[in-house]
Formats: structure tokens, C-alpha cells, sequence
């Protein structure tokens, strides 16, 4: 892949960003993981990601509201929630919420969630080629 | 709305439309037939609007057919200041057109009818430096009322700036000079205070000692820009006090024009340096080669700072700059004890130093800042690309915190002016800062195969990471490299 996507984490779960990183930076993706949902948004704020991960639950701040507030600061960034099979109804509040995806917990395999991205990917793709045929 | 004048309005707008074609077809080649078209659409219109009293919109035509004619039979020398001078006329006189068919307020008439008098002199101005074996008085016959012309236009623009010109002691004549300044001051705003008054460029036994110019100018664009707009040649240096927000104590600059070189030296000194101790690896590993070589940089910068004009001024510059380089040549002795806190602080120092250089020199010599405003945004770049020195400029930043969003048009033009300022060794850096930034650094980043800007919160960020970074390092070398005294 010729073009770099930044990709950043959240989840209060170690090992899940341990994993998702391994196999992105196989991917020649850029991976940058936080476990706290405030320290994204701060994230968000200063750095251009093109994709972030985000668990719907967390201690201080409510996943869907850092959907929100990402979404809020930059409309194209690519949100993909990631949530238990019980909270099904959260990922649909998401969804609505401006939400670009969504990855179900436990992964059902890690080709899965790399398909998830590569698709946002695809749409990001898509929407740069469109810009810079505009340009040219 | 009488038929006559309805006629006259129909026709005009077609005619005008026509000149317009003929202007973007000689702006890409010079063609009689396209001369002779647009000098014949001139006279018409000139004709026309005297018959159906409008003079204000005929005396502009006047000038203009004067001028093509003078083209048309070789009395003077067809360039593309005639393209725009006409395209400057010819878009005076739409708006003039609109305006009357509106019938809009006689406030704002008498707006135009005072822009207009102002391109009829450039044309005069222009028609009277370029005619063969009549080059001699232009100046002094162009001057003429000027001054009282900018005093007496309303004055406009949210900014007003108190400017001190220094002439330099060697310029041959004076008044060309403020002649300049005065007709840059035209083309961006008006003024409130002179102290020449018109009188000046009229007396035979004018005072060639007069080397200081004081204005009172009101104007739309920033502090930083106007140094871009002024720097003209004989134009030692500029101090600009901003009374509209008074801040006084950071007009204190240091740096004066002169001292281009010697900054240039110095700031090539500390990139070199840069590069040589953070740069490339995170470890500290200087050789004895290399130690002589940062010997050898430092007598250069030192006698940099010595050449400068007015050491007054700069002498906390000199001893903290001093006192930088014996730090540097501590850590490099004693490379193996050094603590990483010390290392830091040397880059932090660094840093500041380069920082209070670039505040001294701000928008004035080697960084030129270009803001970008909501309206007209193209126009205005172009403008400025053409008035940037090329030859001296080393960084061009690019302001765009008060726009919220960037239109197709724009991002062409972008591109094209970081080509071409590429072209010329110049690196350009982006400035982009608050909550609708988001969405410019999207465009940015989605253009990012096609052309790669750099992007910065502040001006200070911008100057720190393009003077730093590696692939600028080599671009910016090579064209200061061979500057030194001679």
C-alpha cells in the first residue's frame, strides 16, 4: 500500500491493542493505541487519523460519546465500534450516531476485523481519488 | 429605464464581454488583430457613454483607447502591463455599468469614480514611461497630486499602521522611491497622515535630503504581509507601528535589511549544526573531525554577528548565542559524560535562538507570511507570488486559520504556487490552526499522492519544522550555500 492510513486504538483491554496493532502494522498501517478515552480525543484533536477504533464502554467517558465527539471534530474520520454480543443495542445507538462500522467482541477471526478496515479503507480511497481528480 | 440607454447597457455588456476575449487571447500571445479589435471596442464604448452622458465611464475608455493605440502604432511597446492595466479598466467599468443600471447609492459612485481616476493614472503613468523618447519626466509628471489623491480617498480597511521608510544613503534620487511606496500604497489602501506632501515631486530644488518617510496608512492587509508589499529596492528598512492594536513592543526588531547575509550565515550555521548533532541519530557521537568542523561553523556565524550593522540592538542575540556554542563545545568534549538533560537543553536553546531570529526578521527578509482571507482568496495569492522576491526568500508560509474550508480553485492554485515556488528553491509551509482546521487538513491529507504540504499549528511551529526537518534541510542548503562575503 502506497499511501500510509493512521489508525488509533481505544480499549481498556491490554491485550486486544497489543493484537489489533500487531496485525495492522503488518498491513503497513500506522497504529497508535490508548487505553483512555480522553487521552483519544486529545489524540484526535492534535493528529489526523484516518480510522479509530473504538470500544463502547469505558470508566470515565462513554464510547458513544467519544464517537461523538470525533465525529464533531472530524466528520471523515472513520469510526469503527467495537462491542460485546450483549450490548447489541449499543452498537445500533452508534450506528446511529454517525458510527462508519462496527466489530463484534470476541473477533470472529482476525481476517474479519482486517476486512472491516480495509473496507473503510476502500471508502476513504475512493473519496481521496475523487478529491484529487478534482485537483488535477 | 430609457431605450436609448437600455440599448446602450445591452451593447456595452456585449462589447465589453468581447474585449475580455480578446485580453485572455493576448495574454497567451500578442495579436494586431486582437489589438486593433479591443482599441476599436474602446472607442465605441468611449463613444457611446459620452453620448449617453455617462463621461465618468468614457474618460476611462478615453485612456484606455490612447493606450491601445499607442500599441496599435508602435509609439510604445505592447507588454502584458497593458493586458492588465485593460483588464484593470475594463472591470472598473462593468462595475460602473452594474452600479448605474442598479442604480446604486452616489456614495459608492463616487468610490469608483475615485478607482477609476487612479487606473487612469497608472495608464498615464504607463503611457508616459513607455513612449519612446519620453521616459525621462515620468516620475515627477505622475506624481503629480498623487498624495492629495490618497489623502482624500475615504479612508477603508480595518487596520492602520503608523510606517517609517529609511531611504538608503546610496540611492541615486529620492523621489522614485517614495513614488513607489506611494503607488504600492495605492494598490492596498489609503492614506491618512503623509509627511511629503505633493508639493515634494513638483519643486525644482527638491530636498534630496530627505531620507525618512512617514505615513499614516489604512489598509485590509496584515502587518506581516507589508513588508512584502514594500520591500522595494533603496528601501533600507521599514518600521511599522500597528495602531490599531498598538502593539508597540513587537515592532522591536533588530535584524535590519542589510543584515540579510549575515542572518542567512548564521541560520545556515545552526541548520548545519542541527543536523549534525540531533538529526541523524538519537546518540552523541561527535568525531574529532567533526568537532573542527563545528569550530569552523562557529567562526563563521561569529563573524556574521561582527559584520552586523547595528550590534547595539542584537548584542543579547551575540552573547546568548556565544554562550550556546561553548555549551556545544562542552558537550562535544565531554561527549561520554554528557547527561541526556543537557543534550536537550542545547536544542532547546537552539530552538529559542532560532526563534527570536525569525521574530526580528518576521515577514520582512527571508520569511514571507501570506494570510489568506475569506474573499478572493486566488487573486490575492497570485499577487503575492508575483511581488515575493524569489531570489532571497527562503520560506513562503501560508496562513489559512481564517478560512473554513477550501474550494477546488483554491487548492489548484496551492499546488501550482508550491511548484513554482519549489522551482525557485523557495519551501513553503502551511499554517492551519482551530476547530474548522479539521477539515482543510482532510483536503490536504487526500491530495497527499499529488502534492505533499507541509502543515503547522503556528508561524513559529511552521519556521522551526520546515528550518529542521531533512527533506527541507538539502533543498534549503543548496540555495543558501554558496552565500558568504565577498
Amino acid at each position: 500500500m502506497k499511501y500510509k492510513y493512521k489508525v488509533l486504538i481505544v480499549d481498556e483491554d491490554e491485550n486486544i491493542l497489543y493484537d489489533i496493532k500487531k496485525l495492522l502494522e503488518q498491513e503497513t498501517y500506522v497504529v497508535e493505541t490508548t487505553q483512555s478515552a480522553m487521552e483519544a480525543f486529545e489524540k484526535v484533536k492534535k493528529d489526523k487519523y484516518h480510522i479509530v477504533l473504538v470500544d463502547t464502554d469505558f470508566h470515565e467517558m462513554n464510547g458513544i460519546e467519544l464517537l461523538k465527539e470525533i465525529k464533531r471534530y472530524d466528520a471523515l474520520t472513520q469510526v469503527i465500534m467495537m462491542s460485546g454480543h450483549s450490548t447489541m443495542e449499543k452498537i445500533l445507538n452508534s450506528l446511529e450516531y454517525g458510527a462508519n462500522d462496527y466489530i463484534l467482541k470476541p473477533f470472529r477471526s482476525m481476517d474479519h476485523v482486517i476486512g472491516v478496515i480495509d473496507y473503510s479503507v476502500q471508502k476513504l480511497e475512493r473519496w481521496r481519488k475523487s478529491i484529487i481528480e478534482i485537483v488535477k | 429605464m430609457d431605450a436609448m440607454i437600455q440599448y446602450y447597457m445591452e451593447e456595452t455588456e456585449d462589447m465589453l464581454q468581447k474585449a475580455e476575449e480578446c485580453l485572455i487571447r493576448l495574454e497567451m500571445e500578442y495579436s494586431s488583430t486582437d489589438v486593433n479589435e479591443l482599441f476599436r471596442i474602446a472607442h465605441t464604448i468611449k463613444g457611446s457613454s459620452q453620448m449617453v452622458g455617462y463621461e465618468d465611464i468614457g474618460d476611462i475608455m478615453h485612456k484606455i483607447e490612447d493606450m491601445l493605440d499607442g500599441a496599435r502604432n508602435n509609439s510604445i511597446l505592447f507588454d502584458q502591463s497593458i493586458v492588465s492595466l485593460c483588464f484593470k479598466g475594463l472591470d472598473m467599468v462593468k462595475k460602473m455599468l452594474q452600479h448605474k443600471k442598479e442604480q446604486g447609492s452616489q456614495e459608492m459612485m463616487d468610490d469608483f469614480i475615485n478607482d477609476a481616476t487612479r487606473i487612469k493614472e497608472m495608464i498615464e503613468a504607463f503611457i508616459r514611461a513607455n513612449k519612446k523618447g519620453g521616459e525621462k519626466n515620468a516620475t515627477e509628471e505622475s506624481a503629480k497630486g498623487i498624495v492629495s489623491s490618497l489623502l482624500n480617498k475615504k479612508p477603508k480597511g480595518k487596520n492602520r499602521f503608523y510606517i517609517t521608510f529609511f531611504i538608503e544613503e546610496d540611492a541615486p534620487m529620492v523621489s522614485p522611491v517614495f513614488m513607489m511606496i506611494l503607488k504600492t500604497i495605492g494598490e492596498i489602501g489609503n492614506l491618512v497622515y503623509s509627511s511629503i506632501g505633493d508639493s515634494y515631486f513638483s519643486e525644482l530644488s527638491r530636498d534630496n535630503e530627505i531620507r525618512t518617510f512617514d505615513i499614516i496608512l489604512c489598509t485590509d492587509i496584515e502587518e506581516a504581509e507589508l513588508y512584502t508589499y514594500f520591500a522595494l529596492s533603496y528601501v533600507e528598512r521599514i518600521n511599522i507601528v500597528d495602531l490599531s492594536r498598538s502593539k508597540l513592543e513587537e515592532n522591536d526588531y533588530c535584524f535590519s535589511n542589510g543584515d540579510d547575509i549575515s542572518y542567512i550565515i548564521i541560520l545556515r550555521v545552526f541548520m548545519k549544526l542541527y543536523n549534525m548533532l540531533f538529526n541523524e541519530s538519537k546518540e552523541l557521537n561527535i568525531s574529532k573531525e567533526e568537532l573542527s568542523t563545528i569550530e569552523s561553523l562557529y567562526l563563521e556565524a561569529a563573524n556574521a554577528c561582527g559584520r552586523m550593522k547595528d550590534k547595539n540592538k542584537i548584542s543579547t542575540f551575540i552573547r546568548d548565542f556565544n554562550e550556546l556554542f561553548l555549551h556545544i563545545l562542552k558537550m562535544c568534549d565531554d561527549q561520554w559524560n554528557a547527561e541526556e538533560d543537557f543534550c536537550s537543553n542545547i536544542r532547546t536553546q537552539m530552538v529559542e535562538l532560532t526563534e527570536r531570529a525569525y521574530n526580528y526578521t518576521k515577514g520582512k527578509h527571508l520569511f514571507r507570511v501570506f494570510k489568506a482571507k475569506k474573499t478572493d482568496f486566488v487573486n490575492r495569492l497570485r499577487n503575492f507570488m508575483d511581488m515575493v522576491d524569489k531570489a532571497s526568500t527562503l520560506i513562503i508560509l501560508i496562513d489559512l486559520s481564517s478560512l473554513d474550508i477550501l474550494g477546488e480553485t483554491e487548492v489548484k492554485a496551492l499546488i501550482e504556487m508550491k511548484r513554482q515556488m519549489e522551482f525557485h528553491g523557495i519551501e513553503t509551509g502551511v499554517i492551519v490552526d482551530g476547530y474548522d482546521a479539521r477539515k482543510i487538513i482532510n483536503i490536504f491529507d487526500s491530495i497527499k499522492p499529488l502534492e505533499e504540504f507541509h502543515l503547522f499549528k503556528t508561524e513559529l511551529d511552521a519556521i522551526l519544522g520546515v528550518l529542521y526537518s531533512q527533506d527541507s534541510f538539502h533543498r534549503i542548503m543548496n540555495k543558501i550555500k554558496d552565500v558568504q562575503y565577498k
